[in-house]
């Protein structure tokens, strides 16, 4: 008997707040960082008699968001109500916009196991209304005995747009990549800020898997996972879970299973799947959205990343890993763009952006936008060097102490003791000792003493004044070659 | 289309409604009668006909996106006889 083989069939939902300063049907706040039921009123509170209002701002965030992921936008689209009990949910129903979504139809790209680019199917970005957040323990932080939960309501109407795959991943790790990939995707587009701490976007997966004896496994919902390490987890355990019974000659039960991060279980879900009854909104007649309103969002969308990096390689020369790293967040693209516009080498930039640049906003936590160097002036940095006015190791000390104290490159290069116009010092000792190292047979002839007539001292030193450019001075130049051939 | 006795009853499980014996054999009866009248539309031809949600040709209106706080939060809370600070309780509802 040939051994079995399975093929995972996964599907992912993902949920992310759309980036507004009110809800989806109110007009209160979505401050995360609000006191517990701060940002409340009758329409987020389901109270009798309050009407939802649709957020404009939401509708377009949701449009760039789709837009990120290739959808198309649908000119008319609707709002259901989606009925469960639950005191997360105060109207006792959930406003979505279910089967009827404001885009559809696009598709993110991952790389699947040979590493070829493979196309993920995104079927639709719909529109809805989070829930409350539910704690489930004491008011005193304990949790066991607890007999009460409490309920946060701050949350409850804050607009969510849900993603939903075709079932086109196959790995933990493709699955991974799309969510990534989605996640800087909607954030290029201003679309969600995709803040996974903040509970600002969650990830669901539907997980089966495919039998080489034509068995195929049924479809399970795996819920709860609020992490990129969660989500591979969660589908690693599911895959191996139903792998074996799958192996066993058993049936996997089409279900719900509750992802639990701190056990690093699946199990499945006690709490009982009513009847999911979706109605028609009445109170929200259809969304229309117009050519003009489409036009209006699409001029909004920047390049998105792929395309970026795709310039830095081609029209840049850089490399791709450099140019993935780049675009890897918008803000550090811009910076980067920003130092070639006033003048830095592509190439150097790069550099300089993803070793200096990235490791001090990493060593101080600090975002890019509050980054004491602005691109304008490490331009400046790396023209000097490459003028060789500055050494690398000058650059670095003046960019490491203008990262730390608020300053003008001028006054730093001067405080610093570098001689402006002229190669000395390190300078100096840095071309004389890259002008050694490329020419070994010349150093190790005038070390065993047969340049009688220094013609061979001459030939270097020829070299380190072309290479300074002639701003060196000779006496100096032959001071410090002197000391670097005695070493 | 009918409806049997339990989807009857599970239906007013979700509407939060305690029905009786004698009450769910009226709702039944209730419902199936109503469903027959539907069951009558089934003689007309709907071929290119676009399901029926809104009896207007309304736009969904739409708001500015500007935070305008409610002021009487108090008055949320003074509708709720579980409250516990700034927080609504609800009995404990296990999900791990
Ligand atoms: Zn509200």
């Amino acid at each position: 008997m040939s051994e079995l083989t399975f093929t995972p069939v996964i599907g992912i939902e993902i949920h992310i707040r759309l980036k507004t300063d009110t809800k989806i049907f109110c007009a209160c706040s979505t401050d995360t960082d609000a006191p517990a039921n701060t940002n409340i009123c009758p329409v987020c509170m389901g109270l009798p008699g309050s009407l939802p209002r649709l957020n404009h701002n939401v509708v377009e965030k949701g449009m760039l968001a789709g837009m990120a992921l290739h959808c198309t936008v649908q000119p008319r689209s609707l709002f259901f109500r989606k009925s469960y009990f639950y005191p997360d949910l105060p109207k006792g129903h959930q406003i979505s916009q279910c089967d009827l979504p404001v885009v559809a139809d696009g598709y993110i790209e991952v790389h699947d196991a040979e590493g070829k680019l493979k196309k993920i199917r995104v079927n639709h970005l719909h529109l809805e209304e989070d829930a409350a957040a539910m704690h489930h323990s004491a008011s005193d932080g304990r949790l066991e005995g607890a007999s009460t939960s409490y309920v946060d309501y701050n949350r409850a109407g804050m607009p969510l747009g849900e993603i939903v795959s075709e079932p086109d991943i196959s790995s933990s790790a493709e699955a991974v990549e799309y969510a990534m990939n989605l996640q800087r995707r909607v954030r290029y587009a201003g679309a969600s800020d995709a803040d996974l701490d903040k509970g600002m976007m969650r990830f669901d997966a539907n997980v089966s898997l495919k039998c080489s004896d034509g068995r195929w496994g049924r479809k399970v919902e795996v819920k709860n996972m609020n992490s990129f390490r969660a989500l591979e987890r969660a589908i690693e355990f599911e895959i191996k879970r139903q792998k074996k019974i799958l192996q066993s000659g058993g049936e996997v039960l089409q279900e719900t299973r509750h992802w639990n991060d701190a056990k690093g279980v699946t199990s499945a879900s006690r709490v009982k799947e009513f009847y999911r009854k979706f109605i028609v909104e009445p109170d929200l007649p259809p969304l229309i959205v117009n050519q003009e309103w489409i036009d209006r969002v699409t001029a909004m969308m920047p390049e998105m990343p792929d395309v970026r990096a795709n310039r830095y390689v081609h029209d840049m020369g850089l490399t791709q890993e450099a140019a993935d790293i780049l675009t890897d967040d918008k803000a550090t693209a811009d910076y980067f763009e920003a130092c070639v516009k006033a003048g830095a080498n592509p190439v150097r930039a790069a550099n300089w952006v993803r070793t200096e640049v990235l490791r001090v906003l990493n060593e101080t936590q600090k975002k890019i936008s509050e980054f004491r160097v602005k691109p304008e002036v490490l331009a400046e940095i790396v023209r000097r060097v490459d003028d060789r006015k500055l050494s690398t190791t000058q650059a670095k000390e003046v960019f490491d102490y203008m990262c730390a104290n608020d300053c003008v490159l001028d006054d730093v290069v001067k405080k610093l003791g570098i001689t402006e116009g002229g190669v000395a010092g390190n300078a100096l000792a840095e071309i004389i000792s890259n002008v050694i190292k490329a020419n070994p047979d010349v150093l190790a002839e005038i070390q065993s003493g047969k340049d009688t007539k220094g013609k061979k001292f001459k030939f270097l030193q020829g070299l380190v004044m072309k290479e300074s450019k002639g701003q060196a001075k000779p006496q100096e130049v032959v001071e410090a070659l002197t000391a670097a051939l005695k070493k | 289309m009918k409806l049997s006795r339990e989807e009857v009853n599970d239906i007013a499980l979700e509407s939060r409604l305690l029905l009786t014996e004698k009450e769910l054999d009226g709702a039944v009866k209730y419902i199936n009668n109503f469903l027959d009248i539907l069951d009558s539309f089934k003689e007309l031809d709907l071929t290119n006909v676009e399901p029926f949600s809104f009896a207007e040709a309304l736009e969904c209106p739409l708001r500015e996106d500007k935070v305008k706080a409610f002021t009487n939060t108090q008055g949320i809370f003074n509708e709720s006889e579980h409250v516990d600070g700034s927080y609504f309780k609800v009995p404990r509802i296990m999900e791990d």
